[in-house]
């Protein structure tokens, strides 16, 4: 396919529209795309780090989970990232709770990804119930 | 407008469906497909389920009781033969059925072991997914008193396409008789009780 310039200003000035339009849209289009790799790839680091602190809720004290959870919390500071995790029982009591809420904190953060698997957490080293750990992921 | 203006009109929406036609490509054939991400959350969602069925006790959803037997072996036991369990896990409990079940000891307590199994999936899946559990022993040496098992929980309304099965096997114990036969023949184990929980997409 070949361009060729026109010498009808019109034909011109609407060859420049058209193409500004389809350029906008490409770079909006490319935009998006970039959006929705970083929720994607947010979505599997959540995934990941949700099925690790699962592994570690069971048989640890809140004590150890937080010492753990605030190692982590610097090693992804490191990257430019941030984490919220959240164990509720299933009356939505929160039970265990670490990292800043990313409605609290500033507007230009990127969108959150999260996710949330059942996990057995022993709060009191008396009752294993089944609960449900959440995690968000963002990049600040 | 001249010949040379059309020209170029019709060359830049040529290039600008062209365009279109790439953008589009791009977007549907990207790695960012939302059904990988279904699957991968559902696979990780069926192996937290499974892992939390071996550590969770049935307290959490209300407990479990039962009568060994029956209310007709309570009356003939000469008094009552209930069973209140709270602290065992729900693997320990499919476990305790399916071995009970297969030495021919009649338990009333399927009908409480669906009934918690479906509150704990129902609070987890939460209607999102569809799900379908099946715990089952499948007898290798069968006889009057080595009889199959098998419990089934399921809600798979409106459910379109399975997206993971996960299957957890739980060793039984061994019937006394079958230990003495094995040190005969060197120790064998017998069938697990294999535990098998479907996502299905809605």
């Amino acid at each position: 396919v070949s361009l060729t310039t026109g010498t009808d200003l019109l034909s011109v000035a609407v060859v420049v529209a058209i193409f500004s339009i389809f350029v906008v849209t490409l770079v909006r289009a490319h935009q998006l795309y970039q959006e929705r790799r970083e929720v994607f790839e947010h979505f599997n680091m959540a995934l990941e780090f949700a099925e690790e602190t699962r592994d570690r809720v069971a048989g640890w004290n809140s004590a150890s989970l937080k010492t753990w959870l605030d190692a982590q919390a610097r090693i992804w500071a490191r990257e430019g990232l941030s984490f919220r995790v959240e164990i509720r029982d299933f009356q939505g009591v929160l039970l265990f709770e670490h990292g800043q809420r990313p409605d609290q904190l500033a507007p230009h953060l990127s969108r959150p990804a999260g996710a949330a698997l059942p996990v057995v957490f022993d709060q009191n080293g008396l009752r294993a119930e089944p609960c449900g750990l959440a995690v968000r992921v963002w990049r600040f | 407008m001249k010949e040379n203006g059309l020209s170029s009109i019709y060359d830049v929406l040529m290039f600008a469906l062209l365009l279109s036609v790439a953008t589009f490509l791009m977007s549907e054939f990207t790695p960012i497909d939302p059904e990988i991400k279904n699957e991968a959350y559902a696979s990780g969602l069926a192996r937290s389920t499974l892992l939390a069925f071996q550590g969770a006790t049935v307290d959490g959803v209300g407990g479990v009781e039962y009568e060994v037997g029956g209310p007709s072996f309570s009356s003939a036991a000469g008094g009552s033969t209930k069973r209140v369990l709270k602290y065992k896990t729900f693997a320990e409990l499919l476990a305790e059925d399916a071995f009970l079940n297969r030495a021919g000891t009649r338990l009333d307590l399927e009908g409480e072991l669906e009934r918690v199994l479906k509150r704990l999936l129902d609070r987890i899946f939460g209607g999102r997914y569809g799900y379908r559990l099946r715990a089952r022993v499948t007898p290798t040496d069968p006889g009057p008193d080595r009889q199959g098992f098998e419990i089934s929980v399921e809600d798979l309304g409106g459910a379109s396409r399975m997206l993971c099965s996960k299957t957890l096997l739980l060793p039984l114990p061994t019937f006394s008789d079958s230990l003495q036969a094995n040190t005969e023949h060197g120790l064998e184990t017998g069938p697990p009780l294999r535990v098998t929980l479907e996502v299905w997409s809605r």
